[in-house]
């Protein structure tokens, strides 16, 4: 009885402890669970967390990477590039002012406007600069324009005695085709310009070129707002222009020379027409108007035409393809005024002291032009240049408006 | 036999007379030729070193201008660093900034001010919170996309005291641009400090934007200089009810105040009034003038009545600026003096003639304004230079006009 009793006891103490060991290999279990579970959560959060910062910092890195890329591609653009095609140029230059061997100097193909602002005040400044003399120098342009180089090149060619008019209006209408308006590089047709010159004016002897491609990667940067005005004021020379000889055939003491063209600057629209008719026509009651009208189609830009209007002349029948620009020059030249499309001869009536004004409606692409001429006019003491928005005049309405209380007025124009 | 001896003694002595004779008058003759050479070949040298001296004096003198011009353009970058490296450290941490105070000229303000506080924005990417603009004339709206916190310097102070120390700081600077901290920049940083409620406040001064761009407006620097330092922006006008001054439908907002791009004569005076007289003619004009003693440009003031209407009843010193940034975006276009509110009207989407007769003190203004408004793409802005008018025939100054039958100025 009392093996049994013991036995039993003995078992339930054993089962007791059993149970309890279970319980407690079960709570241990569980606890080492729970705990392992947490340590995996933070594991996972820690994880997730190293993850999103590293993301975050591979974010932040790649945008200062990106910043940092974008910063040096602009700083190559708009700093280091600019200069060193400025080096180039220079080289260039003063590679060819050395030796004793004549430079041509052009030829001229493209704008009358970037020629007398731009390419005259630059040859100016190279000759100053590099020490050449002028008597190396053989500038080539079109349109009798050698008066423009007198004090700069030595001796002119007239590229229309070379080429004829149409030959030379095709073949500009191919280059330009084939790349800009502006001369960036020497094409085909200057070649070919260069070979005749050498030809019949230098004894089949090849010049040296200075063409004026090296003006315009100069001055690029500063058109597009990369360079200073201290920078293009340093590659300048200004100097007022002389008045070509020869009379004005038969032109009054007091007139007005009137050119007004299509372009970017003035579109042809019946608006602008109307405008400009209603300009015109208040200059041609103060006095005479003579309109530069070529009749010649040696670009792309066409004249205006005034006819019809009273008291408006027009220059078209004196005017030959050779001698075009320079009959107009002194027609500019003894003017009282010049007035017309904002570009082209508007930049040179104020160095042949004409006070101007130039024209436009749409000044986008005159922004860079019209803040160099006027530093350039200061300089050189030119005449008046001032410019009229035909927006704001046509905004404003100030034509019709002016000009009818304009006849009241007490004072004339001088 | 002796006289044959004396014959030949005498004949030797000749012979070595001559001969002695002979050479000292050879080395005579020699050393005389020789320091004639001498004379002329140094004078040949004398004339080939002071030719080259000559030659060098180009060089050096290019070199010279060269040295100054190198040496400008260090202090010019110089200059650039230091205010850069002074924007980093404005805009550094987390303490509020103040933006300000400004208390130049508007045009200033519009053109240069706002859009560089823009950029520092954008550049620096600091939290709209932390800044805290701090102007005059309640203009508020043209901070909109930058912070909504706005204080206005008459909050603080009165127009008169505003007037006299601005005047004072004026003076004493020599200049009415902020390139320095004034007392009264002092005064008012000292004051918005206090209203913000935290110790620490740094100061984004307008001194920085002027000392950066000085090098622009004197050409030394290009127009991408101001396009990378600066964000341009269209401007929204301020809610602000004009029923009170019952504004036509339609009208051409004008506001021509005596500048030195037009000053104060009899000739501009007669020119502007026949000029408000013809656009009235076809519209409504409102008339900005403020009639407030607040900078050294007076306004202009024409004759109203009939089509032309003053907005002068609702322009007070604490609101002026933002009623006339509201009248200025209902109107149909904007004509006014080439400067302050002419460059504002572009950047609100309206048309904007400005006009002048002297362009000398605007010239990098325009460069910098003309080529911003075509790629803002708001309204156009057209200058209009009332010089050019003069020999078309379009200026109507009639005797009748010039003799004195013009409003006479405040």
């Amino acid at each position: 009885m009392n093996v049994l009793a013991v036995a039993v006891n003995v078992a339930g103490v054993a089962a007791n402890r059993v149970g309890r060991l279970g319980r407690h290999v079960v709570k241990r279990m569980q606890r080492l669970g729970r705990s392992g579970r947490k340590g995996l959560a933070s594991a996972v959060r820690a994880g997730r967390r190293a993850a999103t910062e590293t993301r975050a910092l591979s974010l932040r890195f790649h945008r200062a990477a990106t910043r940092a890329r974008k910063h040096t591609a602009r700083f190559r653009e708009h700093a280091v590039e600019p200069w060193l095609e400025q080096r180039r140029v220079e080289r260039q230059l003063a590679a060819l002012a050395r030796g004793r061997e004549p430079i041509l100097v052009g030829p001229w193909l493209s704008e009358v406007g970037y020629e007398v602002l731009y390419w005259r005040p630059f040859l100016t400044w190279m000759v100053d600069r590099y020490g050449i003399s002028p008597d190396r120098l053989v500038a080539v342009s079109r349109g009798g324009v050698g008066h423009w180089y007198r004090g700069i090149a030595g001796r002119y060619v007239e590229l229309l005695d070379l080429v004829g008019a149409e030959e030379f209006a095709a073949r500009n209408v191919a280059r330009r085709a084939g790349g800009d308006q502006k001369q960036l590089s020497p094409g085909e047709f200057d070649a070919d310009i260069v070979e005749r010159i050498a030809a019949r004016h230098l004894n089949g002897r090849p010049p040296r070129l200075c063409h004026p491609s090296l003006m315009f990667r100069l001055f690029r940067r500063f058109w597009f707002g990369d360079r200073s005005l201290d920078f293009f004021l340093q590659h300048m020379r200004f100097e007022r222009m002389v008045s070509p000889a020869g009379d004005l055939q038969g032109l009054p003491p007091r007139f007005a020379a009137v050119k007004f063209y299509t372009g970017p600057a003035i579109p042809d629209t019946p608006d602008r027409r109307r405008v400009l008719r209603e300009l015109v026509s208040r200059v041609a009651d103060e006095m005479l108007v003579v309109v530069l009208d070529t009749g010649l189609s040696l670009d792309d830009h066409r004249d205006f035409l005034f006819e019809g209007t009273p008291n408006v002349i027009r220059l078209r029948e004196r005017l030959t393809p050779a001698t075009n620009l320079a009959a107009q020059t002194r027609v500019i030249a003894g003017a009282s005024l010049f007035l017309g499309t904002c570009g082209g001869l508007a930049w040179l009536a104020p160095m042949l002291g004409t006070p101007t004004i130039g024209v436009y409606a749409d000044d986008r692409f005159l922004v860079p032009h019209l803040f160099a001429a006027k530093h350039a006019y200061r300089l050189m003491d030119a005449a008046l240049f001032t410019t009229i928005d035909l927006a704001a005049v046509d905004t404003l309405d100030l034509v019709p408006e002016l000009a009818s209380a304009a006849t009241h007025r007490g004072r004339t124009v001088q | 036999m002796n006289s044959l001896a004396w014959q030949r003694f005498d004949t030797l002595a000749r012979q070595t007379k001559r001969r002695l004779f002979a050479g000292t008058r050879r080395s005579i003759k020699i050393a005389s030729r020789r320091t004639r050479d001498a004379a002329v070949r140094s004078a040949g040298l004398l004339r080939k070193a002071a030719r080259r001296l000559r030659g060098l004096r180009k060089p050096l003198v290019r070199c010279r201008y060269r040295a100054l011009r190198v040496h400008e353009q260090w202090s010019t970058y110089r200059e650039e660093w230091r205010v850069e490296r002074e924007v980093e450290r404005v805009v550094s941490g987390t303490a509020p900034i103040i933006v300000g105070p400004w208390l130049s000229e508007v045009g200033y303000e519009v053109l240069y001010w706002v859009p560089f506080v823009r950029w520092v924005k954008a550049a620096f990417r600091i939290d709209p919170e932390r800044l805290f603009v701090v102007s005059r004339g309640g203009v508020g709206s043209w901070y909109a996309d930058i912070t909504s916190n706005y204080a206005d310097i008459f909050d603080e102070i009165g127009l008169a005291e505003f007037s006299a120390r601005n005047t004072d700081r004026s003076d004493r600077e020599g200049t009415n641009k902020q390139f320095g901290l004034s007392d009264l920049d002092r005064m008012l940083v000292d004051r918005i400090r206090m209203r913000i409620g935290s110790g620490d406040v740094r100061v984004l001064h307008p001194s920085l934007m002027y000392r950066l761009f000085k090098s622009f407006w004197s050409g030394h620097r290009p127009l991408g200089f101001l396009d990378s330092h600066t964000r341009h922006a269209r401007l929204v006008a301020p809610a602000i009810d004009l029923r009170a001054l019952a504004l036509p439908d339609e009208y051409v907002a004008v506001k021509f105040y005596a500048a030195r791009s037009l000053p104060d004569t009899l000739v501009n005076r007669a020119l502007l009034r026949k000029l408000v007289e013809a656009i009235a003619e076809r519209w409504s004009v409102v008339l900005l003038d403020t009639g407030l003693d607040l900078d050294d440009h007076a306004d202009y003031t024409f004759q109203h009545g009939g089509r032309i209407v003053t907005a002068r009843a609702l322009l007070d010193a604490r609101t002026n600026l933002g009623v006339q940034t509201r009248i200025i975006a209902g109107a149909r276009a904007f004509v006014g003096t080439c400067g302050s509110l002419a460059w504002l009207a572009p950047m609100l989407g309206v048309d904007s003639t400005a006009v002048f007769t002297d362009a000398r003190f605007l010239h990098s203004h325009l460069h910098a304004a003309r080529r911003l408004f075509h790629v803002l793409g708001g309204g156009r802005f057209s200058p209009l230079d009332l010089s050019a008018l003069d020999p078309l025939g379009l200026t109507l100054t009639s005797r009748q006009v010039v003799s004195g039958q013009v409003q006479p100025l405040p």
